[in-house]
């Protein structure tokens, strides 16, 4: 297994908001999700997602509600809200373009060293 | 999420807040440890794995319930003032929908908040604001009793002698007023001078506008430097900071400016109200004569020192002084706040007792407004109840509609006492010099808003309550006709209108009262016939007029005066009447014994040949004083009536002699008895007054009177240009009829008079008002019980009179009670009537009659219109 992965700053938001496009999930829900998803390839402590979870909240972009989960244990379940789903195609194009560029720099040919003045 | 949840979970408390971060976290570790088992870990190790892969739980746990705490406080202000906002907004939406009640509470709110904050202005510049110099509570009053004639300014000697025994004092100095001569473009023009001496720097606590006081040095050597007052550099010098270094070009020579003084330090010159427009330093050398007390002398405490100690420490001081036997002058210091706004006690609460009334008359006005408004407003509570709005948040929002109602009348009212306060500041002059002179003012504005808050909640908690108790069930069944009924009981509305007209009663009680004083002081003789007089200054210079020379000046401005067309009299004196100036001293009869320090005291003045004639003091006996009064001449002098009577009673006093230590010649003969003249005020006692011929005292810096046929105001050209004509480098100054200054003497009690008015006409126009609304609202709401009375035969003057009992009560409940309230109340203004007893029944009585008139107007309109109800329609109304 390769090493694991630091995850840059501002991208965990973005890795909830996808997460929870597809429908509601619980915090450990989220959890799995991107675990599966990526492999494991990232190195996110599972409680790293929660004071995201709540700042996203706060900011409006989820809604939570505590329910009953799949095995039947209670849960707080968080949803996009309309202003999550507004801002998580920002936050994709946003992404998208960024790493596109860092694609193209990352995979530049060597440039030729400048000859020293003498 | 539901809306209610949300709303709920709002109001978590913080220990809420903690449980469920706690709850969520531990939920995630049980599902992925439920998880794990599933998959066949042990119980234990799958805990311990969840544990792990979470990572560091206490941090986590701590950051986000931080979090979630810091937002819900930050999430439930902004809903506070989210709310606060929609309030005020359904507020201003529900008092537009109904612009007539709305306005007339906010005039009326600003009328009763005005006439209080209009004296607020004035009691809190005497009692309460800080004195406008830097720690005025620091600065003392020092002055010299005198054994006979009181409490004066010191003279120089004396205030050196203070200067260096006074430890209790950090600094003194002291000022004299008096006049300079300036050169301006336009020519000599003379301005209000302060001289000073002393620690001016430390007295005053504070830095000039621009530039710097006067050095030790300078007062010392009299330098020719001067100190700009504030008002005079911007009105003179275009307010231009490059003035510093300038000159001013003074008859003594030209003065360089050194700095500008801030407009409040002319204060401090205290009783004489004119603006000081230059500060100069005092030329001791004219001045080092014991007995001449002309100083205001003012001092700031040493540090650590209170006013009690520093009071009998001065008191101590004169005792000292007193032993050393230069003197047989005491010393005194008063606080500067009692210094400078003098005795106004009665005054204040005058004014303070009137504005209470007002507002009283206010709130019973909307006492009664929101009455009426409650009732109809009722319905609408018991619907928004029934639809589910809480109780908190409807009397939240009736008490939001009746701030912002009770801001817009503050702000009203803010107006209304800027008007008045002009008015409110005259009726005490020297404290009124202290106010602010507008009621945009920090002080004023903050009470003006915290009245009118004050006002507008308390009666808009009234409705809201009631509104709050209502029995829903039972309310929404009624009609509104019956609710209003039930709810609005009539006694009390009456009884509130009846207060109204009881306190307008009390008000107009007040006023008559001191017109009635004003005409009977304006009906006594002064003593002096005002009309057709002029009186004015004309200052010399000192360096080229002596007294000699003062003296001849004198005369041939009188000669030269008297051929002036129209002329009829010319005189002199040192001191006119009614202008708050004063000398007095003592005298013997001779050949008469006295016991020690019983000599009689009265007033003292020189005046020149002619004076009496100029002012209209009919001469009684003997003869007038003439030219041939002269230095070398017999000594003469002239008494008044007053002083002949209690001397000379059943005797003629013309050839008696008299001692009189004041000025050359031992003894004088009494050439003459003039009429008495009322010297200190149209309400006060003739006074004993002896006067000296001015060619035997010279006096430099008289005051002329000139009587003419013509309008005196048309004369002052030509005296002008007499002047000119002796020396083109004097001028004339303080030019005023003497009417004007009858005028000025009464302006404090015609401005109490305007202040007490307004406010009664502001009363009972509220009262005429409640009256009126209250009436219409009765036959509003009876409309059925007359169409009724009428179809079963009653006759409109039934239903005229029916209606007039209902008000007739009203009238009779406020006239007794008015009665009462006045003569309980006129009782405050006891010291300021003249020849008026307080109770007088003629203003009593017509204050009632003229209130009872008001009113029954007010209830006849709408009870006509009662009675000339079709009973038809009326009976289909509902």
């Amino acid at each position: 297994m390769p090493s694991r992965v630091d995850v840059p700053k501002g991208t965990l938001d973005l890795m909830i908001l996808k997460a929870l496009a597809p429908g509601e999930k619980h915090g450990y829900g989220l959890a799995t999700w991107i675990r599966t998803i990526t492999d494991g390839t990232l190195d996110i402590d599972d409680g790293a997602l929660y004071p995201a979870l709540h700042r996203l909240e706060w900011r409006g972009y989820v809604a939570s509600e505590w329910g009953v989960s799949d095995n039947n244990r209670r849960a707080k379940f968080y949803a996009l809200t309309a202003d999550g789903r507004r801002r998580l195609r920002q936050e994709v194009s946003a992404w998208t373009r960024f790493s596109d560029a860092m694609w193209k720099i990352v995979n530049a040919e060597p440039a030729v060293p400048a000859p020293r003045a003498r | 999420m539901k809306k209610d949840d949300r709303r709920r979970r709002k109001w978590r408390t913080p220990a809420e807040v903690t449980g469920e971060v706690r709850a969520e976290i531990e939920s995630h570790i049980a599902l992925h440890a439920a998880d794990l088992v599933a998959r066949g870990w042990t119980r234990e190790a799958a805990a311990e794995e969840a544990l792990r892969r979470f990572g560091d739980r206490a941090r986590i746990e701590r950051e986000v319930i931080d979090m979630d705490r810091r937002e819900l406080g930050r999430a439930r202000r902004r809903g506070v003032a989210a709310d606060l906002v929609q309030d005020a907004r359904l507020a201003v939406r529900h008092l537009r929908r109904q612009p007539g009640a709305a306005l007339a509470a906010i005039l009326v709110i600003g009328l009763g908040v005005g006439a209080g904050a209009s004296v607020f202005g004035v009691v809190d510049a005497a009692l309460f604001r800080p004195l406008p110099f830097a720690d005025g509570d620091e600065l003392v009053y020092l002055f010299d009793v005198q054994p006979v004639a009181g409490d004066a300014g010191p003279s120089l000697p004396e205030l050196r002698d203070w200067e260096r025994e006074a430890d209790f004092l950090g600094g003194l100095m002291a000022v004299q007023g008096g006049n300079a001569r300036w050169r301006s473009d336009a020519g000599w023009e003379v301005m209000r001078a302060g001289f000073v001496t002393g620690d001016v720097r430390r007295v005053i606590g504070r830095d000039p506008l621009l530039g710097r006081w006067f050095s030790a040095e300078e007062l010392r050597t009299k330098a020719s430097v001067a100190v700009l007052d504030e008002h005079t550099w911007r009105e003179r010098f275009g307010g231009h900071p490059d003035v510093i270094g300038s000159q001013l070009h003074l008859e003594k020579g030209v003065h360089t400016i050194i700095g500008v003084a801030p407009g409040e330090i002319g204060l401090l010159r205290g009783s004489d109200a004119r603006g000081t427009a230059v500060w100069l330093p005092l030329r001791e050398a004219d001045w080092m004569v014991r007995g001449t007390h002309f100083l205001s002398a003012i001092g700031r405490l040493a540090p650590g020192v209170t006013l009690e100690s520093a009071a009998v420490r001065a008191e101590l001081l004169g005792r000292q002084i007193q032993a050393t036997r230069v003197t047989t002058h005491g010393v005194q210091l008063r606080p500067a706040r009692e210094v400078l706004v003098g005795d106004v006690g009665p005054m204040l609460l005058a004014l303070g007792g009137a504005a209470l009334f007002v507002l009283l008359a206010v709130c019973a006005n909307l006492g009664n407004l929101f009455l009426w408004k409650s009732l109809a407003r009722g319905r609408e509570f018991t619907v928004r109840a029934a639809l589910g709005a809480s109780r908190g948040r409807m009397i939240r929002q009736v008490l939001t509609e009746s701030a912002v109602l009770g801001l817009l009348g503050g702000l009203c009212g803010l107006v209304v006492s800027d008007l008045l306060l002009h008015f409110t500041r005259a009726v005490v002059s020297r404290a009124g010099a202290l106010a602010p002179g507008s009621s945009f003012d920090g002080r004023i504005i903050a009470f003006s808003v915290v009245l009118s808050l004050l006002v507008g909640v308390a009666f808009g908690l009234w409705p809201a309550l009631r509104a709050s108790r209502t029995d829903l069930a039972g309310a929404l069944k009624q009609d509104a006709a019956q609710l209003t009924t039930s709810a609005a009981s009539p006694w009390r509305r009456k009884v509130l209108v009846a207060t109204e007209i009881a306190l307008s009663i009390m008000l107009v009680a007040g006023t008559g009262l001191l017109v009635r004083s004003l005409a009977r002081m304006l009906g006594e003789d002064p003593g002096f016939a005002p009309g057709g007089a002029l009186a004015f200054r004309v200052t010399l210079p000192e360096s080229q007029y002596d007294e000699a020379q003062a003296g001849r000046f004198a005369a041939e401005l009188r000669r030269r005066a008297a051929a002036l067309p129209g002329v009829v009299a010319f005189g002199a004196a040192s001191e006119l009447p009614l202008q708050g100036r004063d000398t007095s001293g003592d005298f013997e009869v001779v050949g008469r014994q006295y016991a020690e320090g019983s000599l009689p005291v009265v007033k003292k003045r020189i005046v020149g040949p002619g004076y009496f004639d100029a002012l209209g003091i009919p001469v009684l006996r003997g003869r007038d004083l003439r030219d041939s009064d002269r230095e070398g001449a017999p000594d003469v002098l002239v008494i008044s009536q007053s002083v002949a009577r209690r001397h000379f009673p059943g005797e003629d006093a013309v050839g008696k002699r008299i001692r009189f230590n004041w000025g050359p010649g031992d003894e004088q003969e009494i050439v003459g008895v003039v009429g008495d003249v009322r010297h200190d005020g149209l309400d006060r006692p003739f006074d004993e007054i002896l006067y000296r011929p001015f060619a035997q005292m010279p006096h430099r810096g008289p005051v002329f009177v000139v009587r003419s046929a013509i309008d005196p105001v048309g004369l002052a050209g030509a005296i002008r240009r007499e002047i000119a004509r002796i020396d083109p480098n004097l001028a004339m100054s303080d030019v005023s009829t003497m009417d004007d200054i009858v005028s000025q003497a009464i302006a404090p009690r015609r401005s109490l008079i305007v202040v007490l008015g307004g406010f009664a006409l502001i009363a009972a126009l509220l009262a005429a008002v409640g009256a009126y609304a209250v009436t219409s609202q009765m036959v509003a709401l009876r409309t059925r019980e007359i169409g009724l009375r009428m179809a079963v035969g009653a006759q409109p003057g039934d239903i005229l009179r029916l209606m007039l009992r209902e008000g007739a009560v009203m009238i009779g409940l406020g006239a007794a009670g008015g009665l009462l309230g006045a003569l309980a109340a006129t009782r405050v203004l006891a010291g300021m009537l003249y020849g008026v007893s307080p109770h007088d029944p003629v203003t009593l009585g017509a204050a009632m009659g003229l209130l009872a008139a008001i009113a029954a107007v007010a209830i006849y309109l709408p009870s006509r219109r009662a009675a000339r109800t079709d009973p038809m329609l009326a009976l289909r109304s509902s």
